[in-house]
Formats: structure tokens, sequence, C-alpha cells
């Protein structure tokens, strides 16, 4: 059991996500750096979508009621366990009564502002609709469909004991770097109504950094910079949208679609961050600065070879060195 | 829309949009469930989930050579016949106006009517349910008289309550969820659109169809 | 107190048949020195007066596998340790990057870090030296 002390704010249950709900109107949520919670899992010999913790907001504070082997990966939040520093993406063990605490992400090497508690068998909350991801609007999935609160707790899947510790895993956040002119950028396609923009809005959106308002969350994020205009004033058809889907409503501000967004809408639609970069837009810090970068099918497919060639690649190191104890 | 043919374009390397041609009309609507049906049914599918006279297409994994799949979608809406509206049809009774129908009075400046009339226009017609989507169990409803046609607010609301019965344009709906909307709240309801533990969870599905049925009017 | 010199033989007898490398006698007389490379047993005495001045042997630690040698955790700005730094044993002195894989450079013994062998990204092949560490206590009796 996990019981946690300080929950911070907005802190979910969280898996890869909740897919083959969408003709419910139930999108699909998960973790905004899936590849962070499927790294950490990992690490842990766990399955890869087993839930950890979400934690977008510091300090957290957690204590291990039993021997408890877990990691923390995503940003980089100098975490301490009884007040003695431990690794970040690196596997510990935990006595019982030990706390786990996490500070706000430094951004020595890797701005990031998401940190995963990942757990060894993982958090053991009921799957709904096939997914422990926390459904917030529909308050169900996660931990009873809401955020962590100070005082609950969480029981963890018990597990055979696999995991090994010791040991750790560089990020991919520097393992697969993707700047333009000094700020991470995203892969774009181009949407329906990518061709009714002008063309200085097309230049706008390529060649100019978005920042990350403060009104930008799970649901969204709302970005500010030039103004996309389209050529004529549109009105659109409810339609069904995915995260990374780049909406561009009247007042010519970008609106991301994220985990949590409604899984239709009406607004116009410019382009949509590749399915292989929302982990990027994830670990994108409010107020910091991205760069879009446009793609194509091929190269955005190549993009989600890579990510899951670089995760199979972690499983099959991690395996190795757990099994064999050393690695050749 | 200025072409009769449909219209395909991506949704990132998750999903292919199929927009159909012409007026949203509801036989339009019962074509794209059919298509719906078999395009549910194609490998690489994952699931297919229809709007407003159009149809998302999520894939189980995304095909290096997107053409094949597009052409049988293609193919697939010339080949499909309308499903028929026949689902069952709900009565759900409607608190209108008071705190639950807070935007009442925006409706009546701006269409002129009375609370009366727009009441009686409001419920006069059975909507059908054209699709699913927004949020759980919320259901896109077709059929409402354009004389009550209120623009969506300037400002939406942070919250309006699960039933919140509003108008957004020329669209009527009901909330499933407290959440926030840009829509008119003109009336509430305490029919549950959605209960995780049901099976299955959303009240209704597309070819289902609601009647509002006025059981007070606070003024 | 008996001289140990008088059992120098017992003392070879005992290191030969073990792994241990060093063993060292603090006595009056000064410091009696047994090496025991594997092979044979090497007896170095040393006079009071010049041990005082001698410091313990920096044990050099070496990569256990070829990979890239890291000074610090990839996403720290600064060095684990800085030469000079006293260590407890299991400290992570540095890191060795295979893949995506992590594996710590850890103090076999508590310490002072004494040389760095290393370059920070390098390529290191098994057994490099990495780091050399003066041990604490290094006496047996």
């Amino acid at each position: 059991m996990i019981e946690v002390l300080s929950a911070g704010a907005l802190a979910t249950v969280q898996d890869l996500g909740r897919t083959g709900a969408l003709n419910l109107g139930v999108g699909t949520s998960g973790a905004m750096d899936p590849l962070a919670l499927a790294a950490g899992n990992i690490l842990l010999r766990n399955e890869e979508n087993a839930a950890a913790l979400e934690i977008p907001l510091f300090p957290f504070r957690v204590r291990f009621t039993r021997p408890t082997v877990f990691a923390v990966t995503g940003a980089d939040c100098a975490p301490q366990l009884d007040e003695a520093p431990v690794l970040p993406w690196w596997a510990h063990r935990a006595d019982a009564g030990q706390v786990l605490a996490l500070a706000v992400p430094s951004a020595a090497t890797w701005r990031a502002c998401r940190a995963y508690l990942c757990i060894a068998g993982g958090i053991d909350v009921p799957l709904v609709l096939g997914s422990r991801s926390t459904q917030l609007r529909g308050a169900f999935g996660g931990l009873e469909g809401r955020p962590l609160r100070d005082g609950d707790g969480l029981p963890i899947v018990a597990t055979s004991d696999r995991a090994k510790t010791g040991f750790g895993i560089t990020p991919p956040g520097l393992a697969l770097p993707l700047e333009v002119d000094g700020l991470p950028a995203v892969r774009v396609l181009p949407a329906a109504e990518y061709d009714s923009f002008t063309p200085s809005s097309h230049e706008a959106l390529w060649s100019e950094p978005w920042k990350i308002t403060s009104q930008s969350d799970r649901y969204g994020y709302r970005l500010a910079g030039p103004e996309l205009r389209p050529q004529r004033p549109m009105e659109l058809r409810s339609h069904g949208i995915v995260p990374g889907v780049i909406q561009v409503p009247h007042g010519g501000q970008p609106i991301i679609q994220m985990r949590d967004a409604q899984p239709s809408g009406g607004y116009p639609k410019i382009g949509t961050v590749i399915d292989a970069d929302l982990w990027r837009l994830g670990q994108a810090p409010i107020g910091s600065r991205i760069r879009f970068v446009l793609c194509s099918w091929d190269e955005a497919l190549d993009a989600l070879a890579a990510t899951r060639r670089w995760l199979s690649n972690v499983r099959r190191l991690v395996e190795l060195y757990c099994d064999q104890g050393a690695v050749r | 829309m200025t072409t009769n043919l449909p219209q395909l374009s991506l949704l990132g390397t998750t999903a292919l949009l199929f927009e159909a041609p012409g007026e949203t009309t509801l036989t339009t609507q019962r074509r794209i469930w059919a298509l719906a049906l078999e395009a549910g049914r194609l490998p690489g599918v994952r699931e297919a989930v229809p709007g407003m006279n159009n149809l998302m297409v999520t894939f189980a994994e995304p095909p290096r050579h997107r053409g094949q799949l597009e052409h049988t979608l293609i193919e697939l809406w010339h080949a499909v016949e309308p499903l028929p509206a026949a689902g069952r049809c709900l009565d759900l009774p409607v608190v209108y106006g008071g705190d639950g129908g807070p935007h009442m009075a925006d409706v009546v400046a701006h269409t002129g009517l009375s609370v009366d009339d727009i009441v009686t226009i409001h419920s006069a017609p059975t909507y059908t349910v054209y699709a699913l989507g927004s949020h759980p169990g919320y259901c896109y409803l077709g059929g409402m008289d354009r004389r009550i046609a209120t623009p969506r607010r300037k400002v939406p609301v942070l919250r309006i309550p699960r039933g919140a019965v509003s108008i957004g344009g020329s669209q009527t709906g009901v909330s499933a969820s407290d959440g926030p909307s840009g829509w008119n709240t003109i009336g509430s309801t305490e029919v549950a659109f959605f209960d995780v533990e049901r099976t299955p969870p959303a009240l209704l599905q597309p070819g289902d169809c609601i009647r509002f049925k006025p059981n007070r009017v606070l003024r | 107190m008996t001289n140990p010199l008088n059992h120098v033989d017992q003392l070879c007898a005992f290191l030969a048949a073990t792994d241990i490398g060093l063993l060292e006698l603090k006595g009056p007389a000064g410091v009696l020195r047994l090496r025991h490379d594997g092979a044979r047993v090497e007896v170095e005495m040393i006079e009071a007066a010049a041990a005082a001045l001698i410091s313990p042997p920096t044990q050099v630690i070496r990569a256990p596998v070829p990979g890239i040698y890291l000074d610090r955790h990839p996403l720290r700005s600064q060095p684990s340790v800085a030469v000079g730094t006293e260590v407890a044993a299991g400290t992570p002195l540095a890191f060795l990057q295979i893949g995506p894989l992590l594996l710590p450079v850890p103090a076999p013994e508590d310490g002072l870090v004494a040389e760095k062998f290393a370059e920070h990204g390098a390529t290191v092949g098994y057994g490099a030296p990495l780091i050399g560490l003066q041990p604490h206590g290094s006496d047996a009796e």
C-alpha cells in the first residue's frame, strides 16, 4: 500500500489509456508522457501498461507501508527516500515506513514537468472499461475517478519479487532529442482545414515559437503566438478528434487537445501532433515554448517505430541484466 | 460543403476522418451508421466512431500504405444502405427555466419568443440520436427547430451540471456529467445518460431517440 | 606483545590461501605489508618513521562491463563526486551506460575519492580503470 501524505494537486492514477470506448463518448485519458510510464514499468519488469501515479505538481510525498520496489521516471524531481537523495529513472527498494518525497523538477539537462511513480506490480485499482486510467469528466477509473488527496491509500498488485534494484535507464528526453533553434519540437501532420488557413498562418505555424500558457492542462494546451487566420470563417459539424489535434477557435490562438480532451469537437483543425511525439508535449512545462515541424506520413510512422524500438531495446537490456546479473 | 464527394483527412497517425458531402441530414447520418458498422469490421481498424454526418476511423496500427483503407471506405460509402432509425425512444421529463435553466432569458432575448413558446417548440419534435461524443454518454441530437437556435455563449460557463438541457447554435443536447459548456442551458433533467456500472454503460446509442416532456416550467 | 615479524611465514601462507590482495599490520616497529598478487606473496617492512608518511594504497575501481563512462547521472549537470570527496560504501561514484541501460559504479567500501582515470563520455572496455579510491581502515588483524 502507498499512503499519500501530500498529494499536490491533479495527481492521478494512469496507465497507457482507455481505448475502444470512443463510441460511448469516452476519451482515452492515460499518461501525458506514456514513454516515461512504459519505461518505468519495463525497468521494474512490469507489463508496459501497469498503472502508475502521474504527478504534475510538487511537492509530493507518499509513505510505503510495506517493502516496495519503485522507480521515479519523467521529470527529475530530486527524489528523496527518508530525506536521502535517490536517483531518478532508477529501481529502488523502500523499506516499510519509508517516505518518498518529490520536489519541483530541476531542468539541469532536460526540461520536463511531469513525474511518474512506478511500482513493481503496478497500482491495484479496478479495470474500468479495460483501463486503470482516471476518467476525470466521467468520474470513473483510476482512484474513484478523481485526483489523489492527502490520506488516500493506494493498493499495489502483489508481485513475485522479480524486480531488481540498483540500476536504471537513460531518459528518452536525452536519448531521443528533437529540437529546432534550441527549442523542443514536435512533428505535425496537416489536418482537414490546413489548406483553409492563410499562407502567413502556415508560415507562423512552422516558423514561430509557441508558448504554452498557464491555461494548459490534461484537457488541452492553450498556446500563445501569432494569430492563425482562416481564409474565410468556418462553421464545422461536430466530429471525432484525438489527442494531438491542434484546434484554432475564433481569436486565432491554437489549442492542442491533450489526453483528457473531449473525443469530439467542432473547431477548425490546422494539424495534429503525431502520436510518437505526444510524450514530448506532455513534458513541456507551462511557460515554455515549442516549435512545430511539418512531417510526412512516412516520417510520422518512422517516428512511431523509433519510440517502439527504444522501448523494446530497454526491455531487452533490462531483462538481460535482471536474468543474468550482467550485460555482455 | 462545396463538393459532392466525401472528404478524407488525417487525424495524425491515430485516425482517418471521413466527412460526408452535402447538407447535414438524417438520411446521410443513417448511411454513416451503416458505414461505421462495416468499417468497424475492417482489419486494421480499431473503432469507427460516427460524428454529425462524418465518421472517425481509428487505427489499430497505422498502415504504411493508407490508400487501400481509404479506397475501401469510399467504396463502402457508395455501397451501404442507410440503417433504419429504429432504436428505442426515451421520454425525458424536463424542468424548464428556474435555477436549472439559467440562460432561458438569453434564448428569449435572442429569439424574441416567450418562455412558453420556446418550451413548446423545444419539446415538440422527436429527436434522433445521431452520435455519441463530447463526454461519456453524451448524445448529439438532430431535429431541433431553427426558430429557437441561439448562438453559443461568448464566455463558456465553467461548470454546468449533469442533466443540463441546452441549446448551442442550431443543436440541442443534455449534459451527461458536470463540466464546462458554451451552450445556453434552458432546463434540467434527472435521467442518467451514463453509468459505468451498467451494461452497456451509455443509456442511448445512435438510432435511438428522445422526446422532451415539459414537467414544469419555472419563470 | 609479539613482534609480527616472528609470524611472517605463517601470515604469508595464510594470505596465499585466500584472495586477499593486501595485508597490513601496524606495530610499534613500523608497518608490515604483505602483498599477494595471486602467485606469490611479497613482504615489505616499512620502518615506523617512514610508515607514517605513506598513505594507504589507492584501490582502482574498474569497469565491470564495457560501456560509456559517465561521471554523473545523465540528468545531472555536476559530476557525482569530486576528487577528495569522502564516500560511503555503495555510493554510486559514476555510471556505465550500455545502450539505454545505466549501471552504477559504486564505492566498494568507505573511502576517499583519490583519482579519476576515465573521461566523462568515454567508451571504456571491461576492466578499464575508472576511479581510484583510498579506502579507510585497511587493517586486518
